[in-house]
């Protein structure tokens, strides 16, 4: 298959001054603990999802409690002197979110941080971080803004990003690693397409946690190995363009949530992509790659397109200065048994779960896929690699309670975590 | 506190007492292996090492005893009276003498001589056996390891929390952490790497370079505020960044291009 015949991939490397000017987590979490936990239980998060392993998901938890506790308290003493290290644990933690609350709380201390360190006139390498994710930084602004999209179109849209990655798996037999994760994508998408749309923000951020998940994991997975890249760069640029496509039919989420930051990296497999187009002609192999890559293209195109507009409008709409008030920021759910606390939320029932079972009705999915197992014992990895697949794993929230340690607090947010051991 | 975080309140220790220490956090989470390699290591690389390193800090002891001599801690064991718990020596052979064992025999000497003064100690060094052994063929007359054998047991005992079971008092339950047993501590959980990642984390804990350089971290993060899984936990993120860097896709994901650094 063609396919294959891509790469290797060489982007353009960055400057020595551009990568020392990025080394900042590190060596900030060296002077702040905090931020050290915080890259600690992202380190775990990683390894557990990898290795299904649960003593690495209690460190995971752990660590995330320690530096959540730890950023609350540096949000009371919040300055000029710790800005960016609060902005660093912010943005590790966010992206470790299970659960909506959470997620818009860390997205609004974000925000307070970015307006003061604006009001200082102070830029750090984690607002460019931001800038980046969020492509305009309007997410916030623009919060609770309603769809454009109605329900035909929306099922127009799933039903061409279904198309697409279907056309993808045929593409792809033979490369067994890379048509898992895309079985796994299209079933996902299936699902996402057969239940009601998500009214509440927490109902949105519930259904696309999954797909921001595999995000953060999958394009890891898949480019690591050391088989040849070119079925592993379609399969993730595919993930990417899906999350593009289909995230702005969650309005309450925007951009931040996952979309703004893999646009960048999408469009940097597309450079890879046309530049080896252009090396290689207009041979069967490049045409056939061209014709794959055209659903990521263009919906690159179209994502940044409408994010320019967007940004607009929310631009003219900004309401001001923020406060960083920890107070604001805190909410206590101690205990709260979120769905979204597990690692792979997108719950796919069995006979025994009802969509209306009150511990089950987290995106209520009816069983359309008979092959999918639940009730799996060990971790449900969303799946990971350490996860038989293609079977689906279901959520533990029924059968892995976190008894045993006092961390049922942390899930990401700003949570005045309970001490841990100390 | 917990007892466990102990490795962190030393303050720039010389390397033979961290792997003391870490031979107690050993203990607590049951991960021996890689820790007895690294006292060894340090045994091996300073072959007049219990002459020349002259004490060893014990953290929360009372005062008057903070600290101890090697030569009085190797004295001290091989009196059945003065064992940090006084239990355990009843168990050890008469004619036991810190510099008397050989390497062949000190695998079963010395694990008995664990199992009688701490039971728990004896059983996560067992298993320990094979990788320890790999270490000792290289040893060249094995003097040391008896020894290494009475720090460890020292050494947990110093930290023993389950003095009660064996109805002795133990001086130091009144001065280690009071937190209840059910407690967990990041180290007590398992951070399993690949065993050259593994190795990859011992080597960069023996001389202190980061192991990746291409990842431009600067400055280095100070390794020895550090426990053992944090450093692992460390080296994955930048394992797994240096991956894709080396093939030229760190752009290509959410994360690798600013994480860790």
């Amino acid at each position: 298959m063609s396919v294959s015949r891509i790469g290797p991939v060489i982007t353009p490397s960055h400057s020595l001054t551009s990568q020392t000017l990025r080394a900042r987590f590190l060596s900030i979490a060296s002077t702040y603990p905090y931020v050290m936990h915080a890259l600690l239980a992202f380190s775990a998060n990683h390894l557990a999802w990898e290795t299904t392993s649960k003593e690495t998901r209690n460190l995971y938890l752990q660590h995330g409690s320690i530096a959540l506790g730890g950023l609350h308290e540096a949000i009371g003493s919040f300055s000029r002197a710790n800005a960016d290290a609060v902005l660093a644990a912010s943005l590790l933690l966010l992206w470790q979110t299970t659960d909506w609350r959470s997620w818009s709380s860390l997205r609004a201390g974000i925000q307070s941080v970015l307006a003061a360190m604006q009001s200082w006139g102070y830029e750090s390498i984690f607002t460019q971080y931001i800038a980046e994710d969020d492509l305009f930084a309007s997410s916030l602004r623009t919060h609770r803004r309603r769809s454009s999209v109605d329900h035909v179109e929306s099922g127009a849209i799933f039903q061409h990003t279904i198309y697409s990655v279907q056309r993808l798996q045929m593409s792809l037999v033979g490369h067994e690693f890379e048509l898992r994760w895309v079985n796994q994508l299209i079933a996902y998408l299936q699902q996402l397409q057969s239940v009601n749309f998500p009214q509440t923000p927490e109902e949105q951020f519930n259904n696309l946690y999954r797909l921001r998940k595999w995000l953060f994991w999958i394009p890891v997975a898949l480019l690591r190995r050391r088989e040849e890249q070119g079925p592993a760069l379609l399969t993730v640029a595919h993930y990417y363009a899906v999350a593009l496509a289909i995230e702005p039919l969650f309005p309450d989420l925007g951009q931040a949530f996952v979309s703004g930051m893999a646009l960048g990296s999408l469009e940097t497999i597309l450079n890879v992509t046309n530049a080896m187009q252009s090396e290689h002609g207009l041979n069967a192999s490049s045409m056939e790659i061209a014709s794959l890559m055209r659903f990521p293209q263009e919906t690159a195109i179209h994502y940044r397109s409408r994010a320019t507009l967007t940004s607009g409008i929310a631009f003219s709409q900004e309401p001001g200065v923020f406060n960083v008030d920890p107070n604001a920021l805190t909410y206590t759910t101690i205990g709260n048994q979120s769905p979204a606390f597990v690692p792979s939320p997108l719950y796919c029932g069995g006979s025994e779960q009802t969509a209306s079972s009150s511990t089950s009705s987290y995106l209520e999915v009816p069983t359309i896929v008979p092959a999918f197992t639940y009730g799996t014992p060990s971790w449900g990895a969303a799946p990971s690699p350490g996860v038989p697949s293609p079977a689906f794993t279901a959520p533990e929230e029924q059968t892995y309670r976190y008894s045993d340690l006092p961390l049922d607090d942390f899930r990401g947010g700003f949570v005045a975590a309970a001490p841990v051991w100390t | 506190m917990s007892p466990w975080t102990v490795t962190k309140y030393f303050s720039q220790p010389s390397p033979e007492v961290i792997a003391i220490v870490e031979g107690c956090t050993t203990f607590a989470s049951n991960r021996i292996i890689t820790n007895i390699r690294y006292l060894l290591t340090f045994l091996l690389s300073s072959p007049s090492f219990f002459t020349r390193f002259p004490t060893v800090a014990l953290p929360k002891r009372p005062e008057t005893s903070r600290s101890k001599t090697l030569q009085d801690i190797l004295l001290t064991s091989t009196s059945p009276r003065t064992d940090a718990h006084g239990r355990a020596l009843t168990n050890r052979p008469s004619s036991l003498a810190p510099l008397e064992y050989h390497s062949s025999q000190w695998q079963g000497m010395a694990l008995d001589h664990l199992d009688g003064v701490t039971p728990r100690a004896g059983k996560a060094a067992k298993p320990a056996n094979e990788d320890t052994f790999g270490v000792m063929r290289h040893f060249p007359n094995g003097k040391c390891l008896l020894s290494l054998g009475i720090l460890l047991s020292l050494a947990y005992a110093f930290y023993s929390r389950n003095c009660t079971k064996h109805q002795v008092r133990c001086d130091y339950m009144e001065t280690i952490g009071t937190e209840g047993d059910g407690e967990q501590s990041p180290e007590q959980s398992a951070v399993v790497l690949t065993p050259n990642s593994e190795s990859g984390v011992d080597l960069w804990q023996q001389t202190g370079c980061f192991p990746y350089p291409d990842l431009h971290v600067f400055p280095p993060p100070p390794i020895h505020e550090y426990t053992k899984n944090e450093l692992r936990l460390i080296h994955h993120l930048s394992t797994v960044s240096n991956d894709l860097l080396s093939k030229g896709t760190p752009g290509l994901t959410l994360w690798t291009e600013k994480i860790p650094k």
